[in-house]
């Protein structure tokens, strides 16, 4: 009771929190009550009772309650027993047992802590073996593949009704009598069946079963039985991670997770210098600029957590993903709310294998992949295209006789050049195929009491562009020592990086250069200038960027790191555990970068100026440590309860320095020591800040029979994030479920498992910036003859409260037909009220970027991952699945009111954005003028205003929602098959009912002027856009001829946000084909000492379909990749 | 079993100390301040009033735009070809380039006023740290600091004040708030400016700078932030500021009263620059600091400066013919002018002549390097002789600057208006006055810097006198 007393406690109740302290110390001595209770009951050696013509069983319940002793007996023995009549008072156990047994056909005896019952020996007509085995007891450790200990798992001799389980090391001691055969289950492993002879030891490794819905879940902090558990959560093993593609954990999960959504990043591509963005269900947070601080990240990412301890985006990326036991994703409040302050966006949560004890093994593998870029989605004009739609355009013709002479000469230049074939294909010039190897070994063995692994991994990735690479590289030694009771586990990683971008630049440039210039002069050379036009009206100066690339240069990035696990684990009894651990960790990440002095940017620079060179260095410290106690049992094999409490306290560091240099010498490499100076008024820029946490988090499980589930948890999070005076604050879930399988005792045939499920709770988010509630001043840049001088930085909001998604969640799992068919089914609303948003105030109170609360984000969603396998025999190995998720997500914003975020709507008005923040509507939705087409007569766009009449005159005001960049559905769709070894698996991204600005139409068929008329363009600005009088044509004139300048005919306006520009979107890709074979045990590879060689092939987007045409990877392509992966066992 | 017992204890102990350790998450940012820490400590509430005089020289305010360039050009100081600036002589206020000027003037303005109210605020939350004394100084010179920016909003965006006090101008600030404060018309804002002076001059009673004078040398005795006092708004700046206001007020009597409180009692702290300093070659004064009332120091100003005036692709500068018309330099006035002949330069170009007046010198030890002139003796003796009702005590006020710059005395009977027009002209090249001066007088015609003959004229409305302010 002392238990739930305790629980029942930490549930939420404001008032009841403010006072840290107080309930600091009430939690101790609730807990250490309830830890006496609990000792106390199991440990005592004395009995009372009071009971009057009681059957049997219940003074044996009663005596177990009291003595932690264990019956075991076959029932039908007691249906012979004699109802007891016996009060006794401080007791011992015999002298109780000798009453209860003294007129029944039964006989006990005590063995360890179990009392067994027989029948009273009646030696005439015993068989004698019977009689001749003595009991035995068979002590062992069950642990399942990684070696982790089982808690919970059922082991009982075959034929009779009870049994024992392992507690919470996974250590178990059962009676057992001559030949039993023992068994030994748990739920979502292989059932076994052993005869423990005359062995008294017996350590059984469990294998999962096929059937892998029934996991355990590791939430990072505690684990959990997946079947038991009432929160959303998707467990993927390393090897499933591998089987989609061998690039890294995040684009193989997002392969295997529907509600897991890489964002399409259309600028850079596929560069592998850049780290992807990350939605796991939806938003929770504005991602405006302001709500960042310089070491603050994407507000919307979720919390990465590896190997126990809180990481980062870049350090998962990096990771060998051979090394990758396993990736759990926590969608929702139960099973994020451990981690409270930071759980809003959900947890992954990434295991790495730990070494197994035995002979010494070895495994190597070997990753290859091949890159080419994927151009498809350009549309670009040849050179005759681009001539002739220069000459439509109106740029050869001025109206002014003595221009158009001119002009007349060098079109004529062009066309000859054209005529001679100069067509180049520019976007072909700065790009590669890239070849990328990977290469990781990891070695381990030992003893019961000692294991070890060491691993070492390497791998380069060469982009698609030229120059641009990425290297990465890790070392780890893992050590595992077992003594008595204490585990000791230490893990010690190093890691590195070195990333280098591109010297070519922007992909963009190639793509906007002219076709009809070619990159080598008449002399073979690479030219500064790809056109000087001789007339000085015509004052466009095209660039070489093949001269800019060639030069000397660097843009380079280095990191290193070092980490330090050590996890200690104590075991207090059977039932209590004790754990504690501690991670140190440094990491350097420094960036250089040199521009040659002769890149044609410093043209109008002053020599002394020309060329530049930055260095910025990141220092970061960390150190994360946590305290925790573990207590799990089984009452009267009806109840289970685990339980949780944890302590956790971190602190990181981080500086950041950097400088400038300028002024370089002509052939300069870049060596900062050659500069002629920093850069003219320039300064060192510095940044420090020291981000400190501390937390205590506590969690409940509660079991009835299987049948009903309840989770609990709660935490108490301290961070100097929430400000000085509101320090502590506070997170909360509850959960509740129904195994119906359990419950209807549905047939077992059918239904394997059948849950409901559903929690709530309350969660953070911590990726914002530090928006502390004291007035915060900084020095000023200058200094003057007092000296320095303070300056407000941001004025304090008291007000300010922190963001706080409620989350609720509901969902059901079931398995048909021994997991023949299985599908989970999930809904959800994350409530972010309130939102923090930073907005400029009016101007006139003179601050800007003021910390507020406005408004609410609601965002809802569901999820399906559903499995068939038409052709399911697992015996011998031939099984075909195919699968299908899909999730769909919408947000909405609430209660900014009118006027709530004016500023920022206004901001966006301002810069053209498609984005605005108005009540009622998603973060997602694309606002844009409404278009009514091109007016036939005079080829201007039409616009629709407000009041429904239509325009010439664009007015921003007039935007409306006209699209959703969000698809309505989204999810892969999945066929595998498996035959004796062979592994075909085709993994389909579809998306459907999404919008998209297009931005190639937008910037590349319209918005040609002057200022740009030099570069290359989409070939529908040629084809499509309107000519003359009477086309109809879908985009505007193609006179970009303007009335001021020295062009003539039509004024040229600008092309603004509008409808026009904005398309359906539906897709289909093909995310993952992959191809794998497997040796195991052949007799060939004996003779090499070969366990399991494996094979694997994969093509990763390897097509992209969709059904709207706009350019892909402007500023880095994007790739389409063909890999292969070998692994060996030893 | 009582070991265990001990175990979880310690562990649950451990917990606690853990997590409930309130010192352990009180840290303190170690690249800025808590406003806190900086109000308890003598130098930090000094640095927060330096702080004010830092951000003022800045190029969003007296640095550049309210005194070297878009004021200026509003004024039709130069020679608008120089085509990155031909939008604000046009008065295109619209204009890209002129926008985010007229943006950050403002933006910059009340963020000054922000940090002045924090301060004024906090000196009485933190009562103690500063001696009474040097508290009152500090509350003086930050509340005349106030009235000056206000004052100076008003100038720039208010209605032309003397046709019409009571429409609708800027917002007047006495508390930092993020609730925006409504817009008040200029009169009313008038009220608040003189109300603001007034404070600051009976907390400035006691002004170092009566008893001791500037004291233009550094001791290094703890006392220096009472020092350099022309470098602050010392207590005669406030009165030269009031003096200032009354006459933009149309307070003629006030504003002569002030003048002349200024001109009497500052007299010897304030002496006419000697033509030797002005005209000492590469160490010329010319600024003629000595005259100065109150002055910014300003660190950047010469690189500022260059980047406008010397190396910029299109130099500001007026027209030859407009400069030499400015100083008179036909009727043979203007070559004996200290101004002309030390403020400007040789003929750039065979068109324009290079301003000069903020170039380095080459005695880095002058202490008149860095000073911006924000008011100045010469301005009183105006004020005074535009408000003085005897024409002939008029005359001579005028006289005295002219004779103080090289030029004869003018005849009785002579127009003062017309003269101290051509005055506020030289005096005030890159002072940011003469646009307000415009405005004052609600001139319907002002000669414009690319004037190339007498009749090249700008002419004026109120629509280019009023500069919108921005909208959010």
């Amino acid at each position: 009771m002392g238990l739930w007393t305790f629980f029942a406690f930490l549930l939420p109740n404001r008032r009841h929190l403010t006072e840290t302290l107080l309930i600091m110390k009430l939690i101790v001595i609730l807990i250490l009550g309830a830890c006496l209770q609990v000792s106390a009951r199991g440990y005592a050696q004395t009995v009372t009772l009071s009971e009057k013509n009681a059957s049997l069983e219940k003074i044996f319940r009663e005596v177990k309650k009291q003595t932690g002793y264990d019956f075991f007996y076959e029932s039908k023995l007691l249906k012979e027993a004699k109802k007891v009549d016996i009060t006794v008072s401080h007791a011992s156990l015999e002298q109780v047992l000798t009453i209860c047994f003294r007129d029944q056909p039964l006989s006990f005896s005590i063995v360890e802590k179990t009392i067994l019952v027989k029948p009273k020996p009646v030696p005439e007509f015993a068989p004698p073996e019977e009689t001749a085995a003595p009991p035995d007891t068979v002590r062992g450790h069950i642990v399942d593949e990684k070696g982790n200990p089982i808690v919970g798992a059922t082991i009982s001799v075959k034929g009779t009704s009870k049994g024992v389980s392992t507690d919470a090391n996974g250590n178990y001691s059962i009676v057992t009598r001559g030949k039993a055969v023992l068994v030994i289950s748990y739920v979502g492993y292989a059932t076994q069946e052993i005869t423990p002879g005359s062995r008294k030891m017996l350590n059984i490794d469990l294998k999962l079963s096929i059937i892998s819905l029934g996991e355990v879940v590791s939430t990072g902090k505690m684990e959990r039985k997946m079947e038991s558990f009432t929160g959303a959560v998707l467990k993927v093993s390393g090897d499933e991670l591998k089987a989609v593609g061998n690039e890294n954990i995040i684009q193989s999960l997002k392969t295997l997770d529907p509600s897991f959504i890489v964002v399409d990043n259309n600028s850079q591509g596929s560069n592998p210098n850049n780290l992807p963005t990350i939605e796991l269900r939806g938003k929770t947070s504005l991602s405006t600029q302001g709500v960042k601080d310089v070491f603050s990240g994407d507000p919307n990412l979720p919390l990465f957590v590896l190997d126990g301890f809180e990481s980062d985006l870049a350090t998962i990326v990096n990771l060998d993903m051979n090394r990758v036991a396993s990736v759990t994703v926590l969608k929702d409040a139960a099973s994020t709310a451990a981690y409270g302050s930071k759980a809003a966006n959900g947890v992954v949560v990434v295991e790495t294998k730990r070494p197994v004890k035995g002979k010494l093994s070895v495994s190597y593998t070997a990753d290859f992949r091949v890159q080419v870029p994927d151009m498809n989605s350009y549309n670009l004009m040849n050179a005759s295209e681009k001539l002739q739609f220069e000459k439509l355009a109106g740029r050869w013709h001025v109206g002014w006789p003595s221009f158009d002479e001119g002009l007349d000469s060098l079109y004529n230049q062009r066309l000859l050049a054209v005529k001679k074939g100069v067509n180049t294909k520019w976007i072909n010039i700065p790009v590669r195929t890239g070849f990328n190897n990977g290469h990781s070994l990891y070695v381990s063995g030992g003893s019961d009491e000692l294991q070890f692994g060491i691993g070492l991994n390497y791998k380069k990735d060469d982009g698609v562009m030229k120059g641009s690479d990425r290297q990465t590289w890790g070392g780890t030694i893992d050590l595992r020592y077992r003594y008595k009771r204490l585990n000791i586990y230490n893990k010690l990683y190093l890691s590195g990086y070195n990333f280098n971008e591109s010297p070519y630049g922007s992909f963009s440039t190639y793509a906007q250069t002219n076709p009809y210039f070619t990159p080598l002069d008449s002399n073979g050379q690479v030219s500064r200038y790809l056109d000087q036009s001789p007339y000085f009206y015509d004052t466009i100066k095209a660039t070489n960027p093949l001269y800019n690339a060639d030069l000397p240069s660097k843009n380079y990035t280095n990191n290193f790191g070092i980490t330090n696990n050590l996890a200690l684990i104590y075991s207090v009894s059977n039932h209590l555990r004790v754990e504690g651990a501690l991670q140190l960790q440094k990491d350097i990440t420094t960036t250089e970068t040199f521009v040659s002095p002769q890149n044609t940017m410093y043209d109008q620079t002053v020599f002394n100026q020309k060329g530049s060179y930055t260095n910025n260095r990141a220092d970061n410290f960390t150190y994360r440590t946590n305290l925790g106690i573990v207590y799990g049992n089984t009452f009267n094999g009806l109840h289970q309860l685990t339980a949780n409490l944890r302590g956790e306290l971190e602190q990181d560091h981080n500086t950041q320095v950097g400088f400038d240099a300028v002024g370089f010498p002509v052939g300069s490499n870049g060596n900062p020591a050659f500069a002629s100076g920093y850069s003219p008024y320039g300064r060192p820029t510095a940044a420090s800040g020291i981000y400190r946490r501390s937390a205590v988090s506590a969690s409940a499980n509660y079991v009835y029979d299987n049948r009903y589930l309840f989770d609990a948890s709660y935490d108490l999070d301290g961070s100097t994030a929430f400000g000085s005076n509101r320090q502590y604050t506070t997170f909360w879930s509850v959960g509740a479920g129904i195994n119906l399988n359990n419950q209807f005792h549905l047939d077992k045939n059918l239904f394997s498992l059948f849950k409901i499920r559903g929690n709530i709770g309350a969660v953070g988010n911590q990726s914002l910036g530090r928006f502390p509630n004291v007035s915060v001043y900084q020095y000023n840049t200058g200094t003057n003859i007092f000296g320095q001088g303070t300056q407000l930085q941001s004025l304090a909001n008291p007000n300010l409260q922190w963001q706080n998604t409620k989350t609720t969640s509901v969902g059901t799992d079931i398995a048909l037909w021994k997991g023949r068919f299985s599908a989970t089914l999930n809904a959800y609303d994350k409530k972010t009220d309130p939102l923090v948003v930073v907005v400029n105030l009016s101007s006139t109170t003179g601050l800007s970027n003021y910390p507020t609360n406005e408004g609410v984000m609601d965002t809802r969603g569901l999820e399906a991952m559903l499995r068939y396998s038409p052709i399911y025999n697992v015996a011998s190995q031939v099984v075909w699945t195919i699968g299908i998720t899909g999730s769909m997500v919408k947000s909405k914003y609430e209660r900014f009111g009118p006027d709530g975020l004016a500023s920022l709507n206004k901001e966006a008005q301002a810069a053209n954005s498609l984005s605005r923040y108005i009540d009622g509507n998603s973060p997602d939705a694309i606002w844009a003028v409404p278009s009514l087409g091109i007016d036939p007569t005079t080829g201007f766009e039409v616009y629709k205003r407000k009041d429904g009449q239509s325009t010439f005159e664009y007015n921003v005001d007039d935007a409306v929602v006209v699209g959703n960049t969000r698809p309505k559905v989204e999810g892969v769709i999945t066929n595998n098959v498996n035959y004796k070894g062979f592994t075909i698996g085709i993994n389909l991204r579809y998306r459907i009912g999404g919008d998209q600005f297009n931005y190639a139409l937008f910037n590349k068929v319209e918005n040609i002027g002057e200022s740009n008329i030099n570069q290359n363009f989409d070939k529908r600005a040629l084809y499509d856009r309107w000519f003359k009088p009477g086309d109809v044509a879908k985009y505007k004139n193609i006179n970009i001829g303007s009335g001021t300048g020295v062009y003539d005919g039509l004024a040229f306006s600008s092309s603004l946000v509008t409808s026009r520009f904005v398309q359906k979107e539906n897709d289909l890709i093909g995310e993952s084909i992959n191809l794998g074979y497997q040796f195991i045990n052949k007799p060939w590879m004996n003779g090499i000492g070969l366990k399991v060689l494996s094979f694997n092939a994969y093509m990763n987007d390897i097509f992209h379909w969709s059904t709207i045409k706009a350019e892909r990877g402007t500023d880095y392509p994007f790739a389409n990749a063909v890999s292969f992966s070998i692994r060996a066992s030893f | 079993m009582n070991k265990k017992i001990l175990i979880v204890t310690a562990v649950l102990y451990g917990l606690v100390m853990l997590s409930s350790c309130k010192k352990y998450l009180d840290v303190k940012p170690d690249d800025k301040f808590l406003e806190s820490q900086l109000f308890s400590s003598k130098v930090g509430i000094e640095s927060v009033l330096n702080s004010i005089y830092l951000q003022l020289p800045n190029s969003p305010l007296y640095g550049e735009n309210l005194s070297t360039t878009a004021v200026e050009l509003f004024a039709q100081q130069y020679n608008y070809s120089a085509s990155a600036y031909s939008a604000f002589s046009y008065y295109n206020f619209n204009d890209p380039s002129v926008v985010p000027v007229i943006d950050t003037i403002w933006s910059s303005s009340y963020n000054t006023i922000v940090n002045i109210n924090k301060l004024i605020a906090n000196l009485a939350v933190y009562p103690g740290v500063v001696s009474k004394a040097e508290s009152d100084i500090i509350a003086g010179e930050a509340y005349a600091l106030r009235a000056m920016l206000h004052f100076d909003l008003l100038r720039l965006y208010g209605p032309v004040y003397s046709t019409h006090p009571q429409v609708s101008a800027i917002p007047y600030y006495t508390v930092a708030t993020p609730d925006a404060q409504p817009f008040l018309n200029a009169a009313d804002v008038m009220v608040k400016i003189l109300a603001d002076l007034h404070t600051a001059e009976g907390l400035l009673a006691a002004d170092p700078i009566i008893t001791l004078g500037k004291q233009e040398v550094l001791q290094n005795d703890g006392n220096d932030f009472l020092r350099f006092r022309n470098l602050r708004m010392n207590f005669y700046a406030v009165k030269a500021l009031e003096a200032r206001v009354q006459l933009y007020a149309g307070n003629n009597a006030a504003a002569l009263a002030a003048a002349q409180n200024v001109i009497n009692s500052g007299a010897a702290l304030f002496p006419w620059s000697d033509p030797v300093a002005v005209n000492a070659g590469g160490n010329s004064d010319k600024v003629f600091s000595s005259e100065i009332v109150f002055a910014l120091q300003n660190l950047n100003m010469y690189s500022q400066f260059d980047a406008t005036f010397v190396s910029a692709n299109s130099v500001l500068a007026p027209s030859d013919f407009r400069l030499q018309e400015t100083y008179e330099v036909q009727t043979g006035e203007g070559v004996n002018d200290y101004r002309y002949r030390s403020q400007w330069g040789g003929v750039l170009y065979g068109i324009m002549r290079q301003f000069l007046k903020y170039t380095d010198v080459t005695d880095q030890t002058k202490t008149f390097r860095y000073m911006q002139p924000m008011l100045r003796m010469s301005e009183m003796y105006y004020i005074a002789a535009e408000s003085e009702t005897d024409p002939a005590l008029a005359l001579g006020y005028l006289n005295t600057v002219r004779y103080n710059r090289g030029l004869s005395n003018l005849p009785d009977g002579t127009d003062i208006n017309a003269e101290l027009l051509k005055e506020y002209r030289k005096e005030f090249y890159g002072e940011g006055q003469l646009f307000f001066y415009y405005k004052r007088t609600n001139a319907s015609m002002i000669p414009d810097g690319s004037g190339m003959d007498d009749y090249s004229f700008q002419y004026m409305r109120d629509s280019y006198y009023v500069v919108p302010h921005p909208q959010y």
